[in-house]
């Protein structure tokens, strides 16, 4: 116990020494978020996917209308106060708000979950290949190889059909499991490059342990290109989501997403295009926005800017 | 202390070079058959071109490259064979500084963390606050501030960055600093202030200084002696007042009249009698002696017999047929 | 005095601004310099100090956002602001510029002689085969070793010296009246150095041609500039001969920078005087003179009113106290 009597002593003296106030520090990240503050479009996106998300969560609370209810009274009525459906109402009479906001809560959920799977395993199947090198990275990369040849899209098809139809966790993770591929490049790419840096072989010089390196330099110097990505993947699966639930192998009624609320509204375009309009919309605001999210913060977290 | 401290025997450093597609991997010697000893608190310079495996031969007394062939004697103990394992607490004794500042510190670590990194690893007794207390020391040694500890690689000139790289390398106290172009990539004005640092350093710690670089006026300031290699062999290695003052090899008087002097009167002259031609490929390097093809008193027997490296009285080696008749003329 | 002289370019109150979402940087202030025939001018400063900028304006080759001011004329004919197709013309014909790096300026994937020769056929309408010819003449100009084989090797396949060799046989294919050398053996050994600078000493003799030379290390300089202008945070601190400059530098600057080299013919146990702190950033515009924080003697006055340039001892200072020849003859 000697020791940590000593090290309680030290501690008072230490605590002295070094509790000097942070003077005008100025972090990465905070850095980061200060260069990303003054990219206005970059502020703009983000705001109004904030703004959809909680509409997402908190708006159909505010209706009477639930989003399976089939309203006789309006059966394809445009946007309109009286009956308090704001943005009208579909062929069966549902509430379009309602429908496009359980959309909107669909597509995010699909974007953010199928890309954190792409993510898992893109960026640990990236790593190993980058940092281990040589045979296994060669196979590793290889199996990528083969996996791109093949044509995605029968692929989700198969896993769609295989299981249960419409079965949203299937759905998460067939997305996903085909949008890793080009995380891993990505990731290995960068842990290649982070390799050869000076200050790994600083780290290597000291003793650090290889767990330590891949924990304290590979992965922090990672999270920039990969947050980056991240922000451009999303998108990329909300309209990889739209597009199977378009086809008819998506979400299954009377479940809605952004993609089957437009295939929808697209067979009702000439005489209701509301039905096509609200939807799309939204949709297409929300790939913009994740589009200049991603640039910003590309340009924000770029080092050679620091 | 007995035994060696620092001693190298006949190391070689080789890497295959892939010859391109279906042709076969050929051989670069970097280092090719260097013996050397430095003593405890010595400084040692390595100069020599560009390609020349000067920084090899310091990497693999660090074993940061693989060793090929020979010895690397450290403390009195072989380390050449060790594995990273066994290697991991000897490496308390023997820090690098890097010659590109800012790319040596990693950009997402404070410097504080930086600088802690070494301590973390091998003097695991110590609590977060003494490695606290212990980097603000070093920071204020190295002339940086200790407001400075929770601050990014980024917010530092070039010459902060290399201070807080040789902080790095200095706080386990090591008993060789490996200095790889520790000044080539800074200002001028800035380059001064290093020296002067390492100058302190060197002789307030006793540490050995291996002291890697092509300046060959900084190497003069700092080291006690000179190792001049090409392509991978030493051609001299001597005291530096007698390499300095007089040096016998033709390729150390070529690479010394080279070095330009900021004097309108002396400079004009010296440009035209630095060397001719520029270092061979290390793939194929010439027979005989390497250096006889850039060589103006290159005769045939330096074609066809490697020199050996001959011992002189006064401390010095060096690898020339004809250095006496050499030493006459001039 | 100047009009004797034919000055072959002649740079007047030369800025160069940008305007930054940080802010406005400063990266040239009002530089003015006159280069004659056959004659080379060492620009001498550390990183940030503008010099590269200086000459960058001149080519017309800054980056659009880049604000330029002042006047360059080339033998009388204004650079700034000209006609980019005329400015295009004009560069590689009558002005040339080497840097630092060859190989960003070399294209990976054509053959060198190529390169040579297409500066040729662009500017003096030579047909390819004349051109191929002309360009080994050049290759063996510049003192390429085998030039007749580099001819069709790849940049890639040369050193770095063979590179800057090639570099220079490429600003030489059409005569030019003045060559700006950019840091063009920063990256080299001492050894291949010292071979690029008395290549460029020995063209620029046998072509009257005019020579900027700019860059960090006073000792290259030495060697074969006649005149020398001293930048710090983007303005001359001192101008004037070589031997003024450098054995009898009147800026504290100027000193300071050759006390702080570490010399091979100096006495090693002389102390290396460091200057103090860091080179100033464009970005942060320091109030009097620019290197007030980081002179040894720096009165009050040096922290309000910066000094102008102006003549003394035959040399142009910006100074408000001068060194003078007595306090200068001791430490030298």
């Amino acid at each position: 116990m000697a020791g940590s009597i000593r090290g309680c002593g030290m501690n008072s003296v230490a605590s002295t020494a070094v509790a000097t106030p942070r003077v005008a520090e100025r972090g990465l990240w905070s850095d980061a978020w200060r260069r990303l503050r003054r990219n206005r479009a970059a502020m703009v996106a983000l705001i109004w996917i904030l703004l959809v998300a909680v509409l997402a969560v908190v708006g159909p609370y505010f209706s009477p209308h639930p989003f399976d209810e089939l309203d006789w009274d309006h059966m394809g009525v445009p946007p309109q106060m009286e009956a308090a459906h704001w943005l009208g109402t579909d062929r069966l009479g549902r509430d379009l708000f309602v429908r496009t906001m359980y959309g909107v809560r669909i597509s995010l959920q699909i974007g953010l979950l199928a890309t954190f799977v792409s993510l898992l395993i893109g960026v640990v199947w990236g790593a190993t290949a980058g940092y281990v090198g040589g045979r296994i990275d060669h196979w590793m990369m290889r199996f990528v190889d083969v996996l791109y040849a093949l044509p995605y899209i029968f692929i989700v098809i198969i896993l769609s059909t295989l299981f249960e139809r419409g079965n949203i966790f299937v759905l998460f993770f067939a997305i996903g499991a085909v949008g890793w591929l080009t995380m891993a490049r990505i990731v290995r790419g960068q842990a290649l490059s982070l390799k050869r840096r000076e200050f790994i072989e600083a780290a290597l010089a000291s003793g650090v342990s290889t767990p330590a390196i891949l924990a304290r330099h590979i992965v922090p110097n990672l999270i920039g290109p990969v947050i980056i990505y991240v922000t451009l993947t999303i998108p990329q699966m909300i309209l990889f989501e739209s597009f199977l639930s378009f086809l008819g192998l998506g979400v299954q009624e009377p479940l809605a997403s952004l993609g089957s609320l437009i295939n929808e509204g697209a067979q009702e375009m000439e005489s209701a295009v509301w039905m096509l309009l609200v939807p799309a919309t939204f949709l297409v605001t929300l790939l913009m926005s994740f589009n200049f999210l991603g640039d910003g913060l590309r340009d924000a977290l770029d080092p050679r800017d620091a | 202390m007995s035994g060696a401290f620092l001693k190298l025997d006949a190391l070689r450093v080789y890497f295959s070079v892939s010859g391109g597609w279906l042709k076969p991997a050929r051989k670069l010697k970097a280092v090719d058959g260097v013996s050397l000893e430095i003593a405890p608190g010595e400084a040692l310079g390595i100069v020599g071109e560009s390609g020349c495996g000067k920084s090899t031969l310091a990497r693999a007394i660090l074993q940061l490259v693989d060793v090929t062939a020979g010895q690397v004697v450290w403390l009195g103990r072989p380390i050449e064979s060790l594995t990273v394992r066994q290697m991991r607490p000897l490496r308390a004794s023997m820090q690098i500084v890097f010659q590109d500042p800012l790319a040596s510190l990693n950009p997402r670590m404070t410097v504080g963390e930086i600088v802690a990194e070494p301590l973390r690893v091998h003097r695991a007794d110590l609590s977060r606050e003494q490695r606290q207390t212990e980097v603000a020391q070093m920071l204020e040694r190295v002339g940086l501030s200790r407001d400075q500890i929770n601050r990014y690689p980024h917010e530092f000139s070039g010459g902060q960055c290399q201070r807080i790289g040789i902080a790095r390398a200095m706080i386990l106290k090591p008993k060789l600093l490996v200095c790889d172009e520790p000044v080539s990539a800074l200002d001028v004005s800035i380059q001064a202030q290093i020296i002067n640092l390492l100058e302190d350093l060197k002789r307030e710690s006793g540490t050995s200084i291996l002291f890697v670089s092509h300046n060959l006026a900084v190497v003069r300031r700092l080291c006690e002696r000179v190792l001049v290699l090409y392509l991978g062999k030493t051609m001299e290695l001597a005291p530096s007042a007698a390499l300095f003052g007089a040096p016998l090899h033709p390729y150390t008087r070529g690479l010394l009249a080279s070095v330009p002097i900021p004097d309108p009167d002396l400079q004009p002259a010296r440009l035209e009698t630095s060397l001719t031609g520029e270092l061979p490929s290390p793939l194929a390097p010439p027979s005989g002696c390497v250096f006889r093809t850039r060589c103006e008193f290159a005769i045939e027997r330096c074609t066809v017999e490697v020199p050996v490296l001959e011992q002189l009285p006064d401390n010095r080696q060096i690898a020339c047929h004809r250095w006496q008749e050499l030493q006459l003329k001039a | 005095m100047t009009s004797a002289r034919s000055n072959v370019l002649e740079i007047e109150s030369l800025s160069v601004r940008y305007e930054t979402p940080d802010g406005a940087v400063q990266a040239v202030a009002d530089i003015s310099l006159e280069i004659a025939a056959g004659e080379c001018i060492g620009v001498v400063g550390e990183s940030g100090a503008g010099k590269s900028q200086a000459f960058l304006a001149v080519m017309g080759l800054l980056a659009p956002n880049a604000q330029v001011a002042g006047d360059a004329r080339l033998r009388g004919r204004e650079l700034l602001g000209a006609d980019p197709r005329a400015l295009r013309d004009l560069r590689g014909a009558e002005l040339a510029m080497i840097f630092q790096d060859p190989m960003t300026s070399l294209a990976p994937h054509i053959v060198v002689g190529d390169q040579i020769a297409e500066v040729l056929v662009v500017h003096k309408n030579m047909s390819w085969r004349e051109a191929r010819a002309q360009a080994l003449q050049l290759l063996e100009q510049a003192q390429v070793t085998d030039a007749a084989r580099r001819l069709t090797q790849y940049p890639h396949e040369l050193s770095g010296g063979m590179r800057q060799r090639v570099m220079i046989a490429i600003a030489l294919a059409c005569d030019p009246v003045m060559l700006i050398a950019d840091e063009p053996t920063t990256a080299l050994d001492v050894s291949v150095q010292a071979q690029i600078l008395s290549l460029l000493k020995r063209l620029m003799r046998e072509r009257g041609m005019a020579l900027a030379l700019i860059t960090h290390d006073l000792g290259v300089v030495a060697g074969l500039a006649d005149q020398v202008a001293v930048l710090y945070a983007g303005r001359i601190v001192e101008s004037g001969s070589v031997r003024k400059l450098l054995k009898n530098p009147s800026h504290p600057y100027t000193a300071a920078l050759l006390r702080s080299m570490p010399r091979i013919d100096a006495p090693v146990d002389e102390p290396l005087v460091a200057i103090g702190g860091q080179p100033p950033s464009p970005r942060q515009p320091i109030a009097g003179c620019p290197f007030h924080p980081r002179c040894a003697a720096a009165p009050s006055r040096c922290t309000t009113e910066r000094p102008e340039l102006r003549r003394i001892d035959g040399a142009q200072v910006a100074c408000h106290f001068p060194r003078s020849n007595s306090a200068s003859a001791i430490t030298l």
